[in-house]
C-alpha cells in the first residue's frame, strides 16, 4: 500500500517536472519585454540633383551559357559593384536548371562572365533529399554585411511543391555556406516561393515577401532573424488571386503591398487583371483587404521601390495581355494614383517577353532594374531620378 | 541536432511501414524482429540513385511530428512486440483530437480565410496553454498516457530538436491526419452499421 503510494507520489513528481519544462520557455517568453519591430527607413540616399537625366541600358549577360534563363534579382556590394543571379538552364523546371551569378565591376563597369552558383545535385548532397529543380532567388545584405541568398527548390511536382533555401556569403558572394532549408508550411513544407526584395526591421530582422500557390494563390511575408530562422509568417491576402507581394514601407508603420493579378487572364476582356494593392498600419503585422489599382496587370511580377522624396515608382508590364510591354509608373500621393511615365520596353512582335522586373536603388541613389529578355538573356538598366521625373515635376 | 530528429523520424516510419506488412505473416516475435531490422537498416543505408529509400520518402512527406513519431512508436510495439504504448481509450481520444484540429486548421493553413492558424506556432503562448490544461485534465481523469503524450511536442519544441521554428511542425503533420481520418472511420464504421441493422 505504501510502496503503491510513494510509486504515485513520484509519478505525478516526473510529470510535474515535465509540465514545468514544456511550459516554462514560453511562460518566460511570454513576461520578457517585446517590443514589435518597425521598418527601417534609415539610409535613404537623397536625389542627385547635380546629375543630368541618365539612362543606360546593357545586359547582365548576352550569353547567359542556358538556353532559359528567368528570375534574375541583385544587390549592391560592399566594394559598390553589384551582384546578380537568376536561374537557368534547358527551360523553367527543367532538371538541368541551376542559380547562376555574375558581377558588376564598378572600376570596368562591365558584367563578369556568368558562374553556376548552386543546382540540384549541391542541394541534394546537402540536404539528403531529392531536388528536382531550382527557380527564384533573391539576395539579402545582413546586419554583420554577410550575404544571404533565399531561393527556391522544387522536389515533387511544379512550382506549388516549391520550399524555400537559404545560403550565406561571409566574402560578398564569392564563397557561399552549404544550403539550408526553411520550414515555412505545415503542408509537407511545400509552397512558400520568393520573388521580390526583403525589407529591413528596425530590430534586424527582415520581412521576407513570399507566396503560396498550392491551394489557393496568396500573399504572405516571413519575418526572418539574420540567421535566417523563421519568427513570424503573415498572411496579406487569401484565396486564389495574388502572388508575388512587393513590399514597400511609405514610414516605420505604414506599408504598402503591390500584387500580381493572377486571374486576369481568366477574366481577359470583360474584369481584365489589375496590379493588387493592399495596405498595412502596424509595420506590416495585419494587411487590410486587397484593391485593384487603375494599373493593368497581365498575370505579370511588379517591381519598384519608396524614393527619398516619398514618391513611389513601380515597374511593371503595362498591358492587359502578353508581357511585351515594360514601363515605369510614378505614385505621388502612397499609391492612390499612378502615372506611367517611361518605358524600358515596347515591342509587340509575337513572342516578345520582357518580365520579372528587380530594382533596386543604390548607395548613391543610382536605380539598377534587371529583368528577363526574351527568356535569353538578363537586362539591365541604369538610371536616376532626372531621368524618371524628367516629364513629371 | 536537427539532422537526429529526422533521421530516427525515418527509421521509425520505415520500421513501423516494415511492422505493418509483415505483422500477419509472420507470428515469431524473434523473427519479426529480424525482419524489421534488416529492411530498415536496408532501407536507411542502401543509396537508390544517390539517396536512401528513408531519404526518398523524406523527399516527399518531409519530417514527421512529434505526435507522429509516438504512433509509429506505438505500432511498431503492437506489432512487432505486441504490446501498446497507449491504451486503445486515449489512443481513440488522440486521434479523434487529431481529426477535428486537422481538419480545421489545414484549410485556414493553406489560404481559406485570412485567419492563418500557423502563424500562432512561432510565439505559441496560446497553444501551449491549451495542450497543458488539456494535459493536466488528461492527467486528473487518469488518462496518464494521455496526459504525457500531449506534453512530449512542447518538450521537443523547447529543445529545438527539429529545422522548424514552429510549434505545430511538432505537433502535426498530414501523414498523422490521414492516419487519424483513416483510424477514426475504422472505428466510426462499427456504430453506423448497428444503427442501421437497429432500424426496423
Amino acid at each position: 500500500m505504501r510502496d503503491t503510494k510513494i510509486y504515485s507520489a513520484v509519478k505525478t513528481l516526473v510529470y510535474a517536472g515535465l509540465l514545468l519544462a514544456s511550459m516554462g520557455p514560453q511562460i518566460m517568453s511570454f513576461f520578457s519585454p517585446k517590443h514589435a519591430p518597425l521598418f527601417a527607413m534609415g539610409n535613404v540616399t537623397s536625389v542627385l540633383s547635380d546629375f543630368p537625366p541618365n539612362i543606360s541600358m546593357g545586359y547582365v549577360c548576352e550569353d547567359c551559357v542556358a538556353p532559359s534563363v528567368h528570375g534574375a534579382n541583385i544587390i549592391e556590394k560592399l566594394d559598390g559593384g553589384l551582384f546578380s543571379t537568376w536561374f537557368g538552364g534547358s527551360r523553367e523546371g527543367g532538371r538541368d536548371v541551376v542559380l547562376w551569378g555574375a558581377d558588376y565591376s564598378p572600376v570596368t563597369q562591365q558584367w563578369s562572365l556568368p558562374h553556376s552558383i548552386v543546382g540540384p545535385a549541391e542541394i541534394k548532397a546537402a540536404l539528403g533529399r531529392y531536388i528536382k529543380t531550382v527557380g527564384n532567388s533573391v539576395l539579402v545584405r545582413g546586419e554583420q554585411s554577410e550575404l544571404s541568398l533565399y531561393f527556391v527548390s522544387v522536389s515533387v511536382g511544379g512550382w506549388a511543391g516549391s520550399s524555400l533555401n537559404v545560403m550565406t556569403s561571409h566574402d560578398d558572394a564569392k564563397t557561399w555556406d552549404t544550403p539550408r532549408r526553411l520550414v515555412t508550411s505545415p503542408f509537407f513544407n511545400v509552397s512558400t516561393l520568393n520573388k521580390s526584395a526583403a525589407v529591413h526591421m528596425n530590430d534586424g530582422s527582415i520581412f521576407l515577401p513570399v507566396y503560396h500557390e498550392f491551394f489557393g494563390k496568396f500573399a504572405e511575408l516571413l519575418r526572418l532573424d539574420n540567421q535566417g530562422r523563421v519568427l513570424d509568417k503573415v498572411r496579406i491576402t487569401h484565396g486564389r488571386h495574388s502572388i508575388q507581394p512587393l513590399l514597400l514601407p511609405l514610414d516605420p508603420e505604414q506599408a504598402l503591398a503591390l500584387m500580381r493579378d493572377t486571374e486576369s487572364n481568366a477574366n481577359a476582356g470583360s474584369n481584365p487583371g489589375r496590379v493588387l494593392l493592399s495596405r498595412s498600419t502596424d509595420a506590416g503585422s495585419h494587411w487590410l483587404a486587397d484593391e485593384r489599382t487603375q494599373l493593368p496587370n497581365p498575370d505579370a511580377a511588379v517591381a519598384g521601390l519608396r524614393r527619398p522624396d516619398g514618391s513611389l515608382i513601380l515597374v511593371f508590364n503595362d498591358t492587359e495581355s502578353g508581357r511585351h510591354s515594360l514601363a515605369l509608373a510614378v505614385s505621388r500621393d502612397q499609391g492612390k494614383r499612378w502615372q506611367t511615365v517611361k518605358h524600358f520596353e515596347n515591342n509587340r512582335d509575337a513572342g516578345n517577353e520582357y518580365s520579372y522586373p528587380y530594382l533596386i536603388r543604390g548607395i548613391n541613389g543610382t536605380m539598377h532594374l534587371v529583368y528577363t529578355w526574351n527568356r535569353k538573356r538578363i537586362r539591365h538598366v541604369i538610371f536616376n531620378d532626372h531621368w524618371v521625373d524628367g516629364d513629371t515635376k | 541536432m536537427t539532422q537526429v530528429y529526422p533521421m530516427v523520424g525515418q527509421v521509425l516510419l520505415l520500421s513501423a511501414l516494415i511492422s505493418l506488412l509483415i505483422a500477419k505473416r509472420i507470428n515469431n516475435i524473434r523473427v519479426r524482429i529480424a525482419v524489421v531490422v534488416v529492411f530498415t537498416t536496408f532501407g536507411i543505408l542502401i543509396p537508390l540513385s544517390g539517396l536512401t529509400f528513408a531519404q526518398w520518402l523524406r523527399s516527399i512527406i518531409g519530417d514527421l511530428s512529434v505526435l507522429t513519431l509516438v504512433i509509429l512508436i506505438d505500432i511498431l510495439m503492437q506489432r512487432v512486440f505486441t504490446r501498446m504504448i497507449i491504451s486503445p481509450k486515449s489512443r481513440k481520444i488522440f486521434l479523434f483530437g487529431v481529426v477535428l484540429v486537422g481538419v480545421i486548421f489545414y484549410p485556414l493553413a493553406l489560404g481559406v480565410s485570412n485567419f492563418d492558424p500557423y502563424r500562432l506556432g512561432y510565439e505559441p503562448m496560446n497553444i501551449t496553454a491549451v495542450l497543458c490544461i488539456v494535459s493536466i485534465g488528461a492527467w486528473f481523469k487518469s488518462k496518464k498516457d494521455l496526459a504525457v503524450l500531449l506534453l512530449l511536442p512542447l518538450l521537443i519544441f523547447n529543445l529545438h530538436l527539429m529545422e522548424s521554428y514552429n510549434l505545430w511542425d511538432y505537433l502535426l503533420d498530414p501523414v498523422l491526419l490521414i492516419y487519424a481520418l483513416f483510424q477514426t472511420a475504422i472505428v466510426l464504421q462499427p456504430v453506423k452499421f448497428k444503427q442501421k441493422v437497429k432500424v426496423p
